[in-house]
């Protein structure tokens, strides 16, 4: 897996980068602003690019201004979205989108393993959110009313799918047959009302569908 | 300029002129609205059994509020006099239109200097004629003869032509007419002078009376004081978040981070060598971390303030890069906003006097008693201070205003800046 990595502090990002390649990653660029991002991801074609937030020069949501340019450009690299603090409405600008779309805390890089795993779903053109973010989405969406026809378990079970999980990691979560997971799984869909189909990703619709009620 | 020039500009230069046409146009102006206003008060006021009078009333008012409003124009067109327009109340609905101005300070004050204003506005127009009319009439006398002089008949038969008489002393011709033409010519001179003099009573009235009054500018005053401190706190807590995201944080994701990449060189079996710098790296930023906070928590409230003002000036005093020196006679203590407001301003004026003035040494004085804490801070540097945009001064006086204290400096080119904060507490 190639990535790029953009953000300002150079003690993180070569933290970063120290650690990700200790993981056997390859960090094809670490930059340091929004346009040495988009002309790197331009001259390397990374399977994801790791953007942060705020970037120079206002340090305000340059990194989110870019994360859109690059999924609109190149939509055949991630994109991980890689913040202190969870920005409920850039997270819902960006999953417009959902598809090779994460946005996860940097604490998370404690654990590597995860991150990296995070980075490998995005690659792959799925989706990876921090627990924090889907918190604040669900709380955001709750307040809407969207969600109140879900048990606490099927919530629970969204909240997961939301962060990319797969019916194995959420059955590993909640301690429970994979089948059990299908079957919340299958009821969500039902109660958002999300017909089944063949190619359309209804996970990621189910996802999409609640994010609609906060927006 | 020549001095011909000069000497025109006296009586005949732009703002002498403007306020010739002031004083022409004033008492007209204030006339016809003392007897419109007298008229409306008096009809209004026998009609006040009925709702009429009072519409009549409110009519009055409201057009005295728009005569003030005239005038105030009037005043700082022709006589650059600045008066602030007063706050005005406004109510919903035509009922509440009458309510509102009847129940308008500012409105009644404005009526009240329609009353006043024809007797200040009458020495305007007293002086003109007198010093330009008649000013005029004198200088130019000798080529009045035409118009202006009696036909006189001597008992002899003999007729001659008399210009003005004062106990039989004709002042008909050359050189008796210099008597008039120099007194012309001095009234014309000091014409200006006196129409400024004249019009100082009309001038105050205004002030008093269409200004906002104390308590108008009270309020105006807590707006201004309080938007500013909002202001000032966003701004705060804007800062401490930037230092917080930039500092602290970055620095203890940065700990984790090598926390965690410990972990990973020691699944990967790396030599002691390798952990060690890692195990530095990390010990380095758990160190400035904690340094970070110090130092922000510094800023959001020193924490030896707790102990006095006195105290926490004498450490100021000691971290400052000047030699500086601290006398403090602190007879009762102040609150602690104004503490930390005193406090804050020392930090930044001392600062000031390392960074820009290349003083040698400082000297803070503070005195707290009685209900006012008065500090300055003077630097025996190059000066030229100034109070304006863009200097941390203004932010300084700022603070100061939101506890209603004041902030001034004294800062002559080539020094000394003395910077003197008021608070009263």
């Amino acid at each position: 897996m190639r990535v790029v990595i953009a953000e300002d502090s150079a003690l993180l990002r070569d933290g970063l980068a120290q650690l990700l390649r200790l993981r056997g990653v390859e960090v094809a660029a670490a930059v340091g602003d929004a346009e040495a991002l988009l002309t790197s991801v331009s001259e390397h074609r990374p399977d994801v690019a790791v953007v942060d937030i705020r970037l120079p020069p206002t340090q305000t949501d340059e990194g989110v201004r870019a994360a859109v340019r690059l999924r609109a450009d190149h939509p055949g690299t991630g994109v991980l979205v890689f913040s202190q603090y969870v920005e409920t409405t850039y997270a819902a600008q960006l999953l417009r989108e959902p598809a090779g779309f994460g946005y996860l805390l940097k604490e998370r890089v404690v654990d590597i393993g995860e991150f990296v795993d995070a980075m490998e779903r995005v690659a792959r053109g799925g989706t990876a959110l921090d627990p924090e973010v889907v918190a604040q989405l669900f709380g955001a969406s709750r307040r809407a009313g969207a969600l109140d026809t879900l048990t606490p378990r099927e919530r629970e079970v969204l909240a997961l799918m939301a962060e990319g999980r797969t019916n194995h990691a959420i059955a590993a979560a909640f301690t429970v047959s994979e089948r059990a997971v299908e079957k919340h799984v299958a009821n969500i869909f039902v109660k958002l009302d999300l017909p089944p189909s063949d190619t359309g990703n209804r996970r990621v619709l189910a996802v999409l569908r609640y994010l609609d009620s906060v927006r | 300029m020549n001095p011909l020039r000069a000497v025109l500009a006296l009586p005949f230069g732009r703002r002498a002129l403007a306020a010739l046409l002031y004083g022409l146009i004033a008492f007209p102006l204030a006339l016809v609205g003392f007897v419109l206003t007298l008229v409306g008060l008096l009809v209004g006021g026998v009609l006040s059994v009925t709702t009429l009078g009072l519409w009549l009333i409110a009519v009055t008012v409201r057009g005295a509020l728009a005569l003030g409003r005239l005038q105030r124009a009037l005043a700082r067109r022709l006589l650059g006099l600045e008066i602030e327009d007063p706050q005005r109340r406004t109510g919903s609905g035509i009922l509440g239109w009458r309510r509102a101005l009847l129940a308008d300070r500012g409105g009644w004050r404005a009526v009240a200097c329609a009353l006043a204003t024809p007797f200040t506005a009458a020495f305007g127009l007293v002086t003109v004629v007198i010093g330009y009319v008649y000013g005029v009439l004198l200088t130019l006398h000798p080529l009045l003869e035409n118009w202006n002089y009696d036909t006189r008949r001597a008992p002899d038969g003999t007729e001659h032509r008399v210009s003005l008489e004062f106990f039989g002393f004709q002042v008909d011709s050359w050189p008796r007419w210099l008597i008039p033409v120099t007194l012309g010519l001095l009234l014309l001179a000091t014409a200006s002078w006196l129409l400024r003099h004249a019009l100082a009573p009309h001038r105050a009235l205004l002030t008093a009376l269409l200004g906002p009054d104390a308590a108008d500018r009270r309020i105006r005053t807590l707006e201004e004081t309080r938007a500013q401190a909002v202001e000032d706190a966003a701004a705060t807590l804007r800062r401490i978040e930037r230092d917080l995201h930039d500092g602290t944080q970055a620095r203890l994701v940065g700990l984790a981070m090598h926390l965690t990449m410990i972990k990973e060189l020691i699944g990967t079996g790396a030599s002691p060598q390798q952990l060690l710098t890692v195990v530095d790296t990390a010990q380095g930023n758990a160190t400035q971390a904690i340094a970070d906070l110090r130092h922000l928590v510094k800023g959001i409230h020193p924490p030896v303030l707790d102990q006095g003002l006195d105290t926490a000036l004498a450490t100021l005093a000691a971290d400052s890069a000047l030699p500086v020196e601290v006398r403090a006679d602190i007879a009762d203590r102040p609150s602690p906003a104004v503490e930390s407001i005193a406090y804050f301003c020392v930090a930044e004026l001392l600062a000031n006097a390392a960074k820009h003035s290349a003083a040698s040494a400082a000297v803070v004085t503070v005195t707290a008693r009685d209900g006012l804490l008065r500090l300055t801070v003077r630097d025996d540097g190059r000066g030229g201070a100034v109070i304006g945009a863009g200097s941390g001064l203004t932010g300084l006086r700022a603070r100061a205003r939101t506890v209603d204290g004041t902030l001034t400096c004294d800062s002559p080119p080539g020094g000394p800046t003395v910077v003197t904060v008021e608070l009263p507490y």
